[in-house]
Parts: C-alpha cells; structure tokens; sequence
C-alpha cells in the first residue's frame, strides 16, 4: 500500500524545496478570499495564475493549485453563512443550516464549525488518498455509466429530501432544474432550447444560474433590512466564540466522518465535484438523524456535514488527477495544463513514475489543513465583520463583485446575463414556495443523469437485460439508493403498525 | 365548524405556475421539432410530462381549493391560501422590483457603456434606493467600486471587459 | 477622436478597443494575461511589427491536445517574434465559440487560433449554423494530425480487430464500441460498418462527451473496443492496448499494430477515413491582403520553429507532433476530410 522508497524521496523533495512551502500560504489566502467572493470560482482564480506556474517547479505548481483549492473550499461557506449566498456551488448545502444560524446571531459558531469540519474533512481525505490513491483509482475505473446514473440519482433523491412546505411544489422545483441543465448540445448532438444563440450550446452555466438563483432569494429579500444580523447585541465577531465552534465541530466525529468518505470516493469522479459531494453528504447526514425536520432551520450538524463533503472532495480529484490523469471538473482541468506546462504527460504511468511528487503534495496537503486552521481563524475574524458592514452597501457590491466572476470564467456576457434570469426566476420561485434547492440540485445534475441515462441505453444495446446482470456493483448502488430512500418510511409505517397493535391489546 | 374554508385562488400563484408550465411545453415542443428520437426525448420527456402533471395539479387545488382532508397532518401540512407569500422578507415589493429592475440594467448595459461607467452608476443608484443619503458616502463609494473593480478586470482577467474610460485611463499611466 | 464604445455585441466593444489601440502603436498595454505568465510584460514602443503581446486563442480548454500544442508553442514563438505569447481558452460548443472569438477580435495579426478545422469546424458549418466557413481563414498549417486508433480494454473480450470483426458480423448488436461524438471516429466508425455491409445497429455505439471519459471507459473494461485519437491515447498503454489504426502505415507508438485496410485485406474491402483531429495554427483570411509584412513574419517566424529540431525534441517529450504541410496543403487536406464527411452525411443524422 504505501511505497516507502517513494515515500523517503518525498520527505527529501519537500524538505529542499522552499518555494513550494512559500507559496503554501499566500495559495491558500488566495483561495479562500476569492472563494469567498460568490461567482469567482477556484477554476478562475487557478486559470488566472496559470501562466504564472511556468516560473515554478512542478511540485510547487501543484502545491500552489492544491493549496489555492483548498482554500477556496472553505473560503465558499463564508458568504453562504453570513448571506446565504455561496461563494460557489461547492457551499449549497452549507448556507441551508449556517445562514439561518447567522440570523439568529450565531454566525461565529457556525464559520467556526464550517471552519474545522472543513479542515478535518479535507485532511481525513488525505490520509485516505495517502494509504488509497491506487485502490481509488482503480475503484473510478470499474464504474460504467449504470453505476454512474445510480449514484447520480441517489443524488436527486435530495429534491425528495430537500422540500419546503409542499412536496409537489419541490419536486416541480427539481424537475425543472433538470429540464434546465438539459438546454444545450444534447449527447446526441441535437441542438435543444438555445434560441439559436451559440452561448448557450454548452448549457446554461451553472455556477452564474446558482448565484443568480441564491442571491436573488436572499439578497434582494435584504432589501429593507439595515443589517445582516438584525439584532445589534448580537452583531459582533468573537474570535473566542469561532473557536468554540472549531471546539464543538470534534463532537460530531460521525458527521465529519461520513462527509469525509463521501468526498474522497466519489468526489474523483469525473463531474461529480464539490458541489455534489456537498449536497449529498447533507442529505445523507439528514436522513440518518434523529429529527431530520430541524435541519435547514440552523443545524449546525449540517454546516459540518456540507462542509467536511465538500472539503474532502479535492482529495478524491486530484486521486484521479494524478492517477489517472483525468480530470474531474474545471478545477482540475487547469491543473492538467500545469503539468503539461511542464512537459508532464499525466496518465497511470505518472503515478508510477513520479510517485514520491505525489506523495509530497499529499504530505504537503497535510501541513495545508493546519495552515488552514490559523489561517481560517484570522481571515474570518476579519471577514465576518462583513456583518456589520450595512445591507444597503453590501448589496450592490455583492452583485457588482459577482457579475465580475461570471465574466471572468466565460468571457462573455452569458455568465451575467443567466444571473440575472435566474435571479428573477429564483425570486419568483422563493415567493411561491417552490424550493430554490431542489432546482439548483436538478441544475447541477440534470446533464450528468441525462449522459449517464443515454450511455447506458446504448451500451446495454438498448436495455437488453444480460448487460444488467453482469453488474454486481451496480446491484449494490441500487440497493443502497433503495434504502436510502425508503428506509425512513418503512420504519415508521412498522413503528406505526406496532404501536398500533400495541394499543389493540 | 365548518369544514370547508373561504378559499382565495391566489392569481400571482397561478400566472407563476402557468409560466413554468409554458415553458416545459415549449421545451417540449422545440426539443422533439428538433429531433423525434428516443435518445433526445429519454430524459426530457417523462422528466417533462411529470413536471407539467404536477403543475396542473398544482394549479386545480390553487383554483379549487383541496378536499377536506382526511388527517390531521394532512390539513396541516398543506394549508393553501391563508398562508403569506414566501420567507422572511423586508422591504417593500417595490424597492425589490426596483433593485431587481436596477440589476438587470446594469448587466444589460455594461456592453453599451463599459463595465466602469455601469458599476458606477448601478452602486451609486442602489445605495441611494436601499437608503444611503449620504451623498459624500454614496459618490465616493460607487468611484471606489468602480475604480477597483475596473483595475482588477484590466489587470486580471483574460477577456477583455468592456469599458468606457478606464482601459484608455490604464494605459496611459 | 470620437470613442464610440459599441453599438452592438461585446465583440463590437472590443473591435472598438482594439482600433483605438491600433491607431496609437505606441502605447503600451497591459492585455489581461499578459501581466503575468510569459516574459516581460513591458514592450518598449517599436517602429515595427510586432509591438504588443500576441495572443494564441485556443477553442477548446485547457489540458486538452489543442492546448499543450499552443502553450508548447507559445515560448518559442515569444523569443522568435520579442514580444510575450499568451494562450487563452475560450471553449464551447465544439470549438464554435471559441472561433467565433477570434473572428471578432481585430484582424491585425496580434491574435492567431489553434483549433481543429477537422472535425470540428465541419460539424460547426454543417450541423450548429456557426455562420462562418473555411474562406474566412487562412490556415497556416495543420501541425498535429491525429488518426484514429482501435483500442481494447486489456484483459478485455477481445483482443484483435479480427476478432471485433467477425463477433460483429456474427452477433450483431452485442458488441460494445465507444467514440466521441463530434469526432472523425464517429464518422470512422459509421464509414467502417457502411463498407462491411452492415447496419448501423451492427454495433452498440456509446457517444461520450471528450475522449478523456472514453479512454477511462475503455480502461476500466466497460465497454469491448472504443475508437479514439490515437496519440492522445498514448499515456493510457499500460491499460488499454491497441489492435489498429486508420491510417495508411502502422504507427511506431502504437506498438505497430496493424492498419484497418490491412485486417480487412482478406475481405477484400478497402475503406475510407479521415483524421481524428487535424490542430492547425490559424489565422484571418484577409490577413495576408491587409498587413502583409505582419502575415509574413508570422508565418516565416512559425515555419522556422516548426523546422528547429530543439523544439521538435521538446515537442515529442509532449507527444506533440510537428509536421509542416504550409498552406496549400494544409487546406487541400482539410478539404480532403469535409469530402469524406459529406460523402457520408447520412451519419450526422443517424440516432
């Protein structure tokens, strides 16, 4: 399992090279304050240093990409817990339970539990990748498009999970976010739902159409609001009290537990990121609590649950990244070019080549994680003040700051314009009670069901019954999304029936 | 007491729920003119027809009101039309309208009169419909966005963002 | 000196900026990337041609082919021509958007394109209604032709291409194969099975969206063979292998496995194919007429690199292939894959 040789070199790679600890912490600074402007995703703030990362050495690209994801991973929850805005779809489920909570005046609890189930989520999934990335690697391969597809619907069993008041209005939300992610060049190459505007054959972007869709539904609420916090007592950044939550985060071990596997595994698949690593370690978390109705109303078990999933899914890409030399999402496609900017053909031989690299960005990641604690701690210190800054001032700079993101990523005027539509249409949605979250969900995966869906058609020869019963893996997945949907209700209607035949005696 | 409530179709409710439903229609429609095959309609069509079934549903029990129902969680959980509109929201509709309205004219325009000018104009307007009277405050924060933010799209992104003045200003520095 | 910002598109906004730009050559410019990556950011202002950063505009995204061919060039390019080279991705819609970019940007020679005028512009003109057509360019060289290789999963059902053959023919319809969509594979795939008189139901095809989740596909034995860019496919050897390539002679990388024409030699049949990618450095059309001595810089400048045997040993550290076709007969063979893809445009609209 562990390559001892490789793992000496490593030590002995990272101990002679300086620049790749110095540029540890301004990454990881940079990470987590761009991360925190909702619309500049890591993919853009990694795209714009790209071109600075020839000046470096190959281990210390990486790392200063590494360290940039990591920050950013956490830098997301910071406007989802103090606005309910995230930063980018990597922190959806996170401003469920954490901007409720700032509300109620707790937001230095909550950015100091988002704060360490981030870290240790991010961390575990190191020590995973670390004693794994051949067992990961290897286990990405077996999947086909059946597996694929049923874990993309254990992921939409959320829109079930995630309803407001009305369950019909919630599922109406979802299935239109998947009509929506559908609009665009379908797999089989048919134009659908463009209006002949060449912008739109990759899709709607989705990262401008989350903003658009959460701000519109916070934000423009704020309107007659003075202060995110309306109650002034209550309007303070204590250090100490952050800390209690890093403190209070360690007594849900399981909850960071779980998000951690979560994220490591399937966070390497490829379209499968942050965003979905989020969502579903919530909904997991959720559903196997005791009283699944409080989340959403400021849990803090479900700021650590979205968090420690969305932390631990850099891990899970970048085991696919080098081992595979696939990349799962934008993110990692930047860090590809990297290492074709320095005359690096990644594929299964760069595991086998370049192994003590490998190990030494893991280590290195290690070290990121305590980084990422001191550091966490000052830069939130200072960003929470952000809640005594007046609504009136922080509304237009937010949507100023967040149009400049969209911009950046695409070059167009594609990213600003969806903001806008899916503002008015995420406004409208919250008016009438149609969950903004189950839309965003079906948004998010909507495309990778369809592709998955298609693909498996095609290769079960049109779902001839022989291709299915060669899958056992596929059998497993199903019957885990059975459960999980079904387990809730089938205990309760035999706790029903046998407290009913109870009172019968 | 009796069962059946005063029940109040909510129009706004409807219109909204009929929009959604024109749209999967013309998705619909569009999608198949395109092309009548299984492999484009797999998805999208039960994804639609489930979609518009529950609209119509949606909309008959906003026009008619729901059954008197049989359990108790039952009327609880889908009470209708004597429940306020959304979440938690101050301000009155029309300041949102407007700062909506305000939105969509900057992103509109930032083709038309260059990133700089619009983010000047839409922070210097917002402030002053969200309440800043202050016009001290108002002008120099809506010069600082700009000018910061028209530096950093100059110097750090990729594409070239439309601006009216600050990319002659810039280079002449 | 009237500033009209723009009166339609944001592509009209930066034709603005750039003729402003245009008219006053010494002015210096900080474009966007150039601030950072590259060499000095700074160009002192200069009489001649150039005097401002060049920008590579790539339409696909970064990591892909089409990319490392650019940013492998860019240096080079840089130290020939003494001014920065920056590459830009600007991806989407099989390489639509980011053609139609270039085409907005001002035509002075300060922006060339790499891309693949093979397949992808074909399916551009012909399938999306891109609006624009070979004529509006002038290809400086097609550098990297890619061919198609047949690859199996190994440890996988089969392990030649006769053995894919005649499963085919004698069970057709369970037989797996994955290509891209949009790709020459695609149109391979369908001329292959046209030619061996069979349905196209003959095979169960699985369209995937780049090549990248086909080769993982492949690797992880989900599907029986998959017809992908070969080169690009050489990093993935240790799990998959190859059992043919379209192409005229067997490839020295492809571990010499045999070429499609010569499996199916005993059959008698012979089959057309054209290129899976042809990555060719691109400019405009009118270049030539309107700046000619900036044309041939450009071009000479290329030519030089392409023929410098230091960059082609960096290349093919890269797999990055430099061939050097010119003009003339870059386009001529481009011509020769849109004839193959119009003999046989039945198969754009085949489920």
């Amino acid at each position: 399992m562990i390559d001892w040789q490789a793992l000496q070199s490593s030590l002995h790679l990272l101990g002679s090279s300086y620049s790749a600890w110095l540029l540890t912490i301004p990454g990881i600074a940079l990470g987590m304050l761009g991360g925190a402007i909702p619309g500049v995703s890591s993919a853009l703030i990694l795209a714009i240093v790209l071109p600075a990362t020839l000046w470096m050495s190959l281990l210390s690209s990486l790392i200063f990409m590494t360290a940039i994801y990591t920050g950013a991973a956490f830098g997301v929850a910071i406007p989802a817990i103090l606005m309910g805005v995230p930063g980018s779809p990597a922190a959806v489920a996170t401003s469920f339970d954490g901007y409720p909570m700032t509300q109620r005046g707790e937001h230095n609890l909550a950015l100091g539990l988002a704060l360490a189930a981030s870290t240790l989520g991010h961390m575990g999934a190191y020590v995973i990748l670390f004693f794994g990335i051949g067992v990961i690697s290897h286990a990405v391969l077996k999947l086909g498009p059946l597996e694929m597809l049923l874990l993309m619907l254990w992921g939409l069993t959320l829109i079930a999970a995630l309803r407001g008041r009305y369950v019909t209005r919630s599922l109406v939300s979802g299935l239109i976010g998947i009509l929506i992610a559908t609009i665009g060049l379908s797999p089989r190459d048919v134009i659908r739902g463009t209006f002949d505007l060449p912008e739109l054959l990759d899709g709607v972007p989705v990262v401008p159409a989350m903003i658009g869709l959460f701000a519109a539904s916070e934000l423009f609420n704020l309107a007659g609001a003075s202060y995110l916090v309306s109650q002034s007592d209550l309007r303070t950044v204590r250090i100490r009290e952050i800390a209690r939550g890093m403190v209070d985060a360690l007594r849900h071990p399981i909850v960071i537990l779980r998000g951690l596997v979560i994220g490591a595994t399937i966070g390497g698949l490829p379209g499968v990121g942050a965003a979905v690593c989020n969502l579903v370690s919530y909904a997991e978390t959720r559903r196997g609590d005791k009283h699944p109705e409080s989340f959403g109303k400021g849990n803090p078990k479900g700021v650590i649950a979205a968090e420690s999933g969305n932390a631990s899914s850099e891990a899970g890409s970048m085991a696919t990244l080098l081992a595979l030399g696939i990349p799962g999402g934008a993110s990692s496609a930047v860090m590809l070019a990297a290492l074709s900017l320095h005359d690096v053909t990644s594929g299964p031989q760069f595991l086998d080549t370049s192994k003590d690299v490998v190990y030494a960005i893991i280590l290195n990641n290690f070290v990121q994680g305590a980084i990422m604690l001191a550091l966490g701690l000052g830069l939130i210190g200072l960003m929470a003040n952000i809640i005594r800054i007046p609504v009136r001032i922080l509304i237009p700079v937010i949507l100023v700051l967040a149009t400049f993101g969209s911009y950046g990523l695409s070059g167009n005027m594609a990213g600003p314009l969806t903001m806008v539509v899916f503002g008015l249409l995420g406004w409208l949605m919250q008016r009438h009670d149609y969950s903004v979250p189950a839309c965003v969900v079906g948004l998010i995966l909507g495309g990778k069901v369809e592709a998955n869906l298609l693909q498996t058609y095609q290769i079960s020869g049109g779902w001839q019954l022989s291709y299915f019963a060669g899958r056992p893996i596929a059998m497993v997945l199903l019957l885990l999304l059975l459960f999980s949907l079904f387990s809730r209700p089938i205990m309760q209607w035999w706790r029903r029936r046998r407290s009913a035949s109870a009172m019968a005696l | 007491m009796s069962r059946e409530r005063e029940h109040v179709p909510d129009w706004e409710h409807l219109l909204f729920a009929a929009l959604l439903l024109a749209f999967i229609v013309w998705y619909l429609w569009t999608a198949a003119a395109a092309s009548l095959t299984f492999s484009n309609l797999i998805l999208i069509a039960p994804v639609g027809a489930v979609a518009a079934g529950l609209l119509l549903y949606i909309a008959s029990v906003e026009i008619f009101g729901r059954m008197p129902a049989t359990s108790a969680s039952a009327v609880q959980a889908d009470s209708t039309a004597s429940t306020p509109h959304g979440r938690f929201r101050s301000g009155s509709l029309a300041t949102i309208a407007a700062l909506m309205g305000l939105f969509g004219a900057f992103v509109v325009t930032i083709p038309y009169i260059g990133f700089d000018v619009a983010t000047f104009l839409f922070v210097g307007a917002t402030l002053w419909l969200l309440g800043e009277r202050n016009i001290v405050v108002l002008l120099s924060l809506a010069l600082g966005i700009a000018v910061a933010l028209s530096l950093a799209a100059l110097t750090l992104l990729t594409f070239p963002m439309p601006m009216a003045v600050a990319r002659a200003v810039w280079s002449s520095l | 000196m009237t500033r009209r910002i723009t009166s339609k598109l944001n592509s009209t906004a930066e034709r603005e900026v750039g003729r402003l730009v245009a008219r006053r050559p010494f002015l210096r410019m900080l474009a966007g990337a150039a601030a950072m990556g590259g060499l000095s950011a700074r160009t002192a202002a200069a009489a001649s041609w150039p005097d401002h950063p060049i920008t590579i505009v790539v339409s696909t995204n970064a990591g892909g082919g089409y990319d490392t061919m650019a940013r492998n060039l860019a240096p080079a390019l840089s130290k020939e021509l003494g001014v920065p080279v920056n590459v830009l991705d600007k991806p989407g819609g099989a390489m639509l958007l980011g053609t139609k970019y270039f085409l907005s940007l001002p035509h002075d020679g300060n922006t060339l394109l790499v891309t693949g005028p093979s397949p992808y512009w074909y399916f551009d003109i012909n399938k999306f209604h891109a609006g624009y057509d070979l004529k509006d360019f002038n290809i400086l060289n097609v550098q990297w032709t890619d061919k198609t290789g047949v690859f199996v999963p190994k440890g996988g059902r089969f392990q030649s291409f006769r053995a894919i053959l005649d499963a085919i023919k004698a069970q057709p319809g369970t037989v797996s194969c994955g290509v891209v969509r949009d790709s020459g594979e695609f149109f391979n795939s369908g001329i292959l099975l046209k030619s061996l008189k069979l349905p196209l139901t003959a095979i169960r095809l699985v369209t995937y969206e780049a090549s990248a989740p086909l080769r993982t596909a492949l690797a992880g034995n989900q599907l029986d063979f998959g017809m992908v860019s070969a080169e690009a496919s050489l990093s993935m050897l240790s799990l998959i292998k190859p059992v043919a390539v379209f192409s005229d002679t067997p490839m020295e990388v492809l571990q010499n496995a045999p070429t499609v024409n010569n499996v199916l030699k005993p059959d008698g049949i012979t089959v057309d194919f054209v290129p899976s990618s042809m990555r060719a450095l691109v400019t405009y059309a009118d270049l030539k007429a309107k700046y000619p001595d900036r044309f041939a810089k450009l071009h000479d400048a290329y030519k030089k690199i392409i023929h410098d045997p230091e960059f082609i040993a960096k290349a093919k550290k890269q797999a990055i292939e430099t061939d050097w076709l010119g003009e003339k007969l870059s386009l001529e063979k481009i011509k020769a894959a849109y004839a193959i893809f119009d003999k046989y445009k039945a198969l754009l609209s085949a489920q």
